[in-house]
C-alpha cells in the first residue's frame, strides 16, 4: 500500500509503504539470509530490520522497501503489505509511485550537494577568517622591516644591504631607522643618504617618512669589510625601526641578519669560482631595484662574462678568469 | 551470477552509487578551485616570449614581448653552429662562447613591450641550425625560468 507523509516538510515527494513484516522475515529465512546482511544493503541497522519484521515500524520509506526487496531477491510488491484496491486505483498509483522515486531521488542528490556546499563554505570562511587574522597581526605591528644579505664576502671587498619596510595602513609614518653594523664593517654611501652615523657603536640612522598601504620603502647602503677580518669569521648585524607616535616600541629588522668571512664573490652563492644565470639574475632581482646603489655590477657582470675567477690572497683583489 | 556473487553486487552496488556521486562533486568544486590558480601560474612563465622574424642567411632577428609585470633581467642566448660568429649586434652581446656557439645577453631593467634584437653574422646559417632560449627570475615564485624557441 502506499501512502504519503503530509508531515514531511520535503515533500509532495517521500512516499511511505507498508510492509508485511512476517512476509519480510519468511522471504529472508527462505534464502538464508541474516538480519546483519539485509541491514548492510540495505544500509540500516540490524535492529531496525528486527523492528520492521516484527511490525514495529509498518511503514518504511519506500527507498528503503526497494533496496529491502533488492536484498531479499523479491519484488517490490512482495513485501508490501496487500491491500484490496481496483486496478484503476492501483494504475494511478503506479504513476504517482514514478513521480515519487523521482521526488526521493533529487531529494538524495540535493542533501549531498548541500552538504559539499557547506564544506567548500566552511573551507572560504576558514580562509577569510586566517587572512583577517594576519591582516590584523600585521596591523597591529604597524611596520614591517625586512634585511637583505649576501650570504659571505672575502675579506677587503664591499657588499650591498637592503632594508625594505612596509606598512599596511595607508597613511605617512615617520620614523627611525637604525641599523648596528659588526665591528669591521665600515659603511659606505647609503641611498638614501644616512642621517647620523656613530663610529663607536657602528650604529647607522635614518629619519625619515615613508607611506603605508603595502607600498615598498627601501634604505640601502654599501659595505666595506676590513682587510684583517678572518675567514669563517661571522659577523652580525643588529636593527630596528621606531614610529615617532609610539616611542620606545621597536620593530626589530627581521630577515638576512649574518654573513661569513669567506674567499668567494658574494654573488657566487653557490661558491663554485664562477657566477652563473641564475645567479646574476638573483643579483639583479634582489639589488637591481635600487638603480643608483652601485654594489660592483661591471665587476659581476666581468665575472659572468667570462670562465669565473680566483681570489688573490696577497691582492685581496678577484682575478678573472676569460 | 551466483546466489553469492548477486548478493556481494547488491551490497557494493548501492556503496559505489552514492561514493562516486561524492567523488564528483569533489572533483567539480577541485576544477573550479584549479581553474582559479592556474591561469595565474601559466601567465607567470610567459612573461618573456621571443620569435625569429628572420632566422636564415647573415642577418637573424628576433622580437622579445615583455609582459606585465616584468622581470627585472632577462638573458637571451643565441646558439649558433660551430664557425659562427656575430660581427654586429643590436643590443650588443655580453658574453660568446666560441665553443659552445653560444651567445648571451643580459637586458637589464626591461619594461613591458616589444623590442627586436638584430645581429649579422660572419657567414649565412640555415634556420634548422639555429636556436635560442630566454631565461628570467619569475617575479612572483623566484624560480628561474627557461623557455627554449626555435626558427
Amino acid at each position: 500500500m502506499l501512502m504519503t507523509n503530509h508531515n514531511d516538510p520535503v515533500s509532495s515527494g517521500v512516499a511511505i509503504v507498508k510492509i508485511d513484516g512476517d512476509k519480510i522475515r519468511e522471504f529472508r529465512e527462505q534464502k538464508g539470509l541474516t538480519q546483519l546482511y539485509v541491514a548492510t544493503v540495505v544500509e540500516v541497522t540490524t535492529d531496525t530490520i528486527s523492528r520492521w519484521e516484527n511490525r514495529r515500524y509498518p511503514t518504511i520509506k519506500k527507498e528503503n522497501a526497494l533496496k529491502l526487496a533488492e536484498a531479499l531477491e523479491v519484488e517490490l510488491t512482495d513485501i508490501l503489505e496487500k491491500d484490496k484496491l481496483s486496478l484503476d486505483e492501483d494504475g494511478k498509483e503506479e504513476l504517482r509511485t514514478i513521480s515519487h522515486d523521482t521526488e526521493i531521488n533529487k531529494t538524495t542528490y540535493g542533501k549531498q550537494i548541500g552538504y559539499a556546499l557547506g564544506v567548500l563554505m566552511l573551507a572560504t570562511i576558514v580562509l577569510i577568517l586566517s587572512f583577517w587574522w594576519k591582516s590584523t597581526e600585521f596591523s597591529e605591528v604597524d611596520i614591517k622591516a625586512h634585511r637583505t644579505l649576501p650570504k659571505h664576502i672575502a675579506p677587503g671587498q664591499t657588499f650591498p644591504v637592503i632594508i625594505t619596510l612596509t606598512a599596511l595602513e595607508k597613511r605617512q609614518f615617520s620614523l627611525i631607522l637604525k641599523d648596528i653594523l659588526p665591528t669591521n664593517c665600515t659603511p659606505l654611501n647609503g641611498i638614501p643618504s644616512f642621517t647620523a652615523m656613530d663610529k663607536e657603536t657602528g650604529a647607522l640612522k635614518w629619519i625619515s617618512k615613508i607611506t603605508g598601504g603595502n607600498k615598498k620603502s627601501i634604505f640601502s647602503y654599501m659595505v666595506k669589510i676590513s682587510t684583517d677580518a678572518n675567514k669563517g669569521e661571522i659577523l652580525q648585524f643588529n636593527g630596528a625601526v621606531t614610529l615617532r607616535k609610539k616611542r620606545g616600541t621597536e620593530t626589530i629588522i627581521l630577515g638576512d641578519n649574518t654573513l661569513t668571512v669567506r674567499n668567494f664573490h658574494w654573488a657566487d652563492t653557490n661558491t663554485d669560482n664562477k657566477i652563473d644565470d641564475e645567479e646574476i639574475l638573483n643579483v639583479y632581482d634582489t639589488f637591481g631595484a635600487v638603480t643608483s646603489l652601485d654594489f660592483g655590477k661591471e665587476k659581476i657582470e666581468d665575472i659572468w662574462s667570462g670562465k669565473g675567477y680566483r681570489w688573490n690572497e696577497k691582492s685581496h683583489k678577484y682575478e678573472i678568469i676569460q | 551470477m551466483t546466489k553469492f556473487g548477486r548478493r556481494t553486487f547488491i551490497m557494493t552496488k548501492h556503496k559505489n552509487n552514492q561514493t562516486s556521486r561524492i567523488w564528483l562533486i569533489y572533483l567539480f568544486c577541485l576544477l573550479v578551485f584549479l581553474g582559479g590558480i592556474l591561469p595565474n601560474i601559466s601567465k607567470a612563465s610567459g612573461l618573456v616570449d621571443c620569435k625569429y622574424i628572420k632566422s636564415q642567411g647573415k642577418e637573424i632577428k628576433i622580437t622579445v614581448d615583455i609582459a606585465s609585470p616584468p622581470p627585472a633581467t632577462v638573458i637571451i642566448i643565441q646558439n649558433l653552429p660551430t664557425g659562427v660568429s656575430i660581427s654586429q649586434s643590436s643590443p650588443p652581446v655580453k658574453k660568446f662562447n666560441s665553443k659552445k656557439g653560444e651567445a648571451k645577453w643580459l637586458l637589464k631593467g626591461v619594461k613591458p613591450g616589444t623590442m627586436i634584437m638584430a645581429m649579422r653574422l660572419n657567414q649565412p646559417v640555415k634556420s634548422n641550425e639555429i636556436s635560442g632560449e630566454v631565461r628570467y627570475m619569475d617575479p612572483t615564485t623566484g624560480a628561474m625560468i627557461k623557455m627554449p624557441f626555435r626558427p
